[in-house]
Order: C-alpha cells, then structure tokens, then sequence
C-alpha cells in the first residue's frame, strides 16, 4: 500500500511535470517569437518555478486538480480491469490520458472556455497534455504490478 | 428597557459611522439605490435622472432617487455570461441636443453561435425607449470566452470615442499583434467611422481602430481636461496596472508584466523592455481595479483633480493624487461597503458608488454641511 501510493505520487508528478514543462515552454517559445531575449538560464529558471509555483503558489493548486483527476481515472481502471482483459500498462494510461482531457478540455466548459492552464490553450498543449497523462498512467500501470506481483510471489 | 438602550446605542454607532471625515474632508454616505442585479455603469442624465445598466441586460433609469420599474426598452440582446453582459452606458458630449446614448456589451453571433464580441451601439434616448439602435463597433475576431471584454467607453475632446477591448484571456499574445481588437484600445468617429488621424491606419495588417495596444482587461477610463488619457486594466494575479495612454503605443501585456497567472506559472520573466511602456502606478497583490472617475466636482474641493477607482479586492476604492501624469499618493477609501463595481462623479460633485452583485447598490458619497 505504501508503495502504491509512492508509485502513484510519483505518477502525479510526472503529469505535473508535462503541465509545468509545457506551460513553460510554450510562453518562452511565443516570448522568443516577439523578440523577447530569453536564454538557457531563463528557460530552466522558469520551467523549475513553474513547476513549483503551479503545484502550490497558484489561485488553486493545479498539483491537487491533477491528483484528482488521476485518482478517479485509476479507480475506474481498476474496476474495469477486473472485467476487461486489456494489459494493464495500456489501461492505465489510457486512464492517465482520460484525466488529463478531463482536465484540459472538460473542466474548461465549466469556467466559460477559459483554459486556466496556459499551456492547454491550444490544441497542440492539449494534446501534448494529454499524452502527458498517458505516459504518467503508463509508468503507474507498470509499477504497481510489479508491486502486486512481489507481494502475491 | 434594555432593548431600547441597545437600540439607541445602535443608531448612534451607525451615525458614527456614517460620518466620516477622511483626510480632514467630512462626508457621509447613503444608499440611495437598492436592487440593482449586477449594476456596472452610471451615466447621469440630470442631476436627478440617472441610467444604470445591469450587466444581465437591462438599462434602468434612477429619477429623484427612486428606480424606475420598467428598463428603458429597445435595449439590445446582450450575451449575459461569466464576465459578460451590459457594460457601460455613456451619453454623447451634445446629449442635450441629439439625445445619443451609447451602451457596450456582450452578444453572441448570430451565425456562430457559441462565439461571441464585444459591440457598442447608440441610439436614441427618448422618454423610457432608445430608438434608431444602431451598431457602430463589433471586435474582431470572435472568441469563444465569456470574459475580458474590458468594454469601457469615453469621447474625447475632439469628439472621438475610445472603446476598450480586453484580450479575452484566452487570447493573451494577441494583444501584441495589430490585426485583432484583443488586448486594445479603439478610437473611431461617433459614428463608427474610422478617424483619419488614427496612429495604425497606414500600417499594412493593422486594423485601422487600433489606437494603443499591449493591454489586458481595461475596466477603467478616463481623460483629463488637458487630454491625458488615463486607463486602468487587472492584471492577472497580481499586476494591475494604471496608465498614462498615448496613440500608438505599447503597453506591454502579455510580454512584460507584474504579475503571475492564476494557475502560479509565470507569463512572462519580464517586467519592462524597450518600446513597451511603464505603468504609473501598479498593485500586487491585485486590487481587481473595476472602474474609474476623475473627480471634478466642487463638493469635495481637496479631491479635485484626484482619481477615485473602484476596486473588488477586497471592495474598496482608491483615491490616487496626481501631479501631472504622475500618481504620487494613495489612500483607500470607502472599505465598509464589498466589493464595488463603479465609482462615478455625479453632477452635484457627490460620488456614486455601485456595489457588485445580484443586490447591487449605489451609494452617494456627500459632503456634511
């Protein structure tokens, strides 16, 4: 159980990273395009306070929003795999994926289409989110077999 | 026997309270308007006939104090969602002869439904009705948010009329580029027309209203007697931003500002760069800085000259002396009331505040004699 739940924060980090990284990257990337001077001391600077600054010094921690999001989507993943015989790596980051579209393509309907994350505003950040999902589902889908493997072995 | 003490001793602290004197300048404040769902802008008729507009689309009239029942009719659909509605209502500096009132709002299109504008419309105001509507701006493009419409209107000296567009939120980085109206402060005949000294007008992309540009959501303007132009705008978590505008500059948002986005990612790591301009004045943590008067009147002579800005965080409104284009002193003010959405300067030289919300008040603000 310990383990599980440190499988599965470091699952929520990695999501957290992708929205920090590519929120980050996509300002700089827009700064860069009107001429702004960013350097490679700017781009780490920023990626590492985003990364900070989004997980607890936001109007609303997108850090917990991600955790929700992905505690929901690994519940029904669970149930489902009891009826489903897909592998579990697959199901699992298909439910990472299915977190993260809640998040950045959902949740916005309900705050008249604002993309509260910038990175998400278009759909190129939505969809790089979303992978983001996937792969952190992925990585939790693999992990916690091992550890339910090791205990029933 | 001690009801009535505790109710003597209660009318006494609300006298108290009602009488304040700020800054040697003794004033009181009454409710003089209640009911009011979501008012937003005061345009005064008279001294005593008021209109009001009600973000959920109505345009009230106040006469002797009293709000009338009915709304003025002929008032244009307006798209009632998130940050949207009726916005400002303003007269045409030659009311008293053509009877001309202009109203900014939110309106879904008709064709792209889901999409919606920013539209200012005049018409004319006769007896409770507004006739011959007609649509002298529309912003382009569409957007698909209910939010940052900025929607601020005042004419100048010469007779134009300086419409604020906000940058939509969703659509920050256009308010860098000259083809869209996000992020914008328009300038266009009382007509609709385009001015022929309009700074962008010979620039190839540029849409030809462009009169400054780099803002986020403008919700306060006003222009001095000598033509400065001054404008406030929220930033987003933090960064609000009052200005000095001038043709044809840039102010910057979203490629130099104060303050972070609501999420805590940061927008950008600048705060100033050749060619965009300063503020005079900025507030972090955000005020949520909400509308705006110069105050002229002769009630209140030590205010003469200074801005008042209504705030909605946390509900206050901000008395800014200036020297020139320059803010020099701050002093909150009128911090009992919420959240308030106007202040504005009647003609008797009371202030008018209008409080935020579904129960909105206006509040005069008047000397004790």
């Amino acid at each position: 159980m310990l383990r599980t739940t440190f499988v599965f924060l470091t699952s929520a980090l990695l999501a957290m990273f992708f929205v920090a990284a590519q929120t980050s990257l996509s300002n700089l990337w827009w700064l860069s395009s009107v001429d702004m001077p960013i350097t490679g001391s700017i781009i780490i600077s920023m990626v590492l306070s985003d990364l900070i600054g989004m997980s607890v010094a936001g109007a609303f921690p997108i850090i917990a929003v991600v955790a929700a999001g992905l505690v929901i989507a690994f519940f029904v993943a669970h149930i489902l795999s009891k009826f489903i015989s897909t592998e579990r790596k697959i199901l699992y980051a298909l439910a990472g994926g299915a977190a993260l579209f809640a998040i950045v393509v959902l949740m916005p309907l309900a705050f008249y289409n604002l993309d509260l994350i910038a990175g998400a505003r278009t759909s190129l950040g939505k969809g790089i989110l979303i992978i983001g999902g996937m792969i952190a589902g992925y990585y939790f889908g693999v992990k916690s077999k091992k550890v339910v493997t090791n205990e029933e072995s | 026997m001690k009801s009535l003490k505790s109710g003597v001793l209660l009318i006494g602290l609300f006298l108290f309270s009602a009488l304040i004197h700020s800054n040697e300048v003794a004033y009181k404040t009454e409710v003089i308007v209640e009911g009011l769902d979501n008012p937003w802008s005061i345009a005064f008729v008279s001294e005593n006939h008021w209109l009001v507009t009600e973000r959920s689309g109505d345009l009230r009239t106040v006469k002797d104090g009293i709000l009338q029942s009915d709304p003025v009719a002929g008032v244009p659909e307006v798209l009632f969602a998130g940050q949207g509605g009726l916005s400002e209502v303003l007269l045409h500096p030659n009311f008293s002869e053509n009877r001309l009132v202009y109203l900014s709002f939110s309106e879904s299109d008709s064709v792209e439904t889901k999409l919606n504008r920013l539209t200012v419309v005049r018409g004319r105001l006769e007896e409770n009705s507004l006739l011959e509507v007609k649509t002298i701006f529309n912003s382009y493009p569409l957007r698909k948010t209910a939010a940052h419409y900025g929607a601020r209107m005042k004419f100048m000296a010469d007779g134009t009329l300086l419409i604020t567009s906000g940058d939509g939120f969703n659509y920050r980085e256009k308010a860098q580029a000259l083809d869209n109206h996000f992020g914008k402060i328009v300038r266009v005949n009382d007509d609709g027309s385009i001015p022929a000294n309009n700074p962008f007008l010979n620039t190839p992309g540029a849409l030809p209203e462009i009169w400054s540009y780099g803002h986020r959501n403008l919700q306060g303007l006003v222009i001095s007697d000598d033509g400065s132009v001054f404008e406030h705008e929220h930033g987003p978590k933090g960064g609000d931003e009052l200005n000095v505008v001038e043709p044809g500059r840039n102010y910057g948002w979203p490629a130099i500002t104060y303050g972070v986005d609501y999420s805590g990612a940061i927008i950008s790591p600048f705060t100033e760069q050749p060619g965009m301009e300063q503020p005079i004045q900025h507030w972090v943590p955000s005020i949520a800085p909400s509308g705006m008067t110069l105050y002229q009147g002769d009630m209140f002579p030590m205010w003469k000259g200074d801005l008042f800005i209504s705030a909605l965080v946390p509900g206050d409104v901000r008395r800014i002396e200036l020297d020139g284009e320059k803010a020099i002193k701050e002093t909150i003010m009128f911090n009992e009331f919420g959240r308030i959405r106007d202040v504005a300067s009647a003609l008797d030289g009371s202030l008018i505040l209008a409080t935020d919300g579904a129960n909105g008040q206006l509040i005069r603000v008047s000397a004790v004699k």
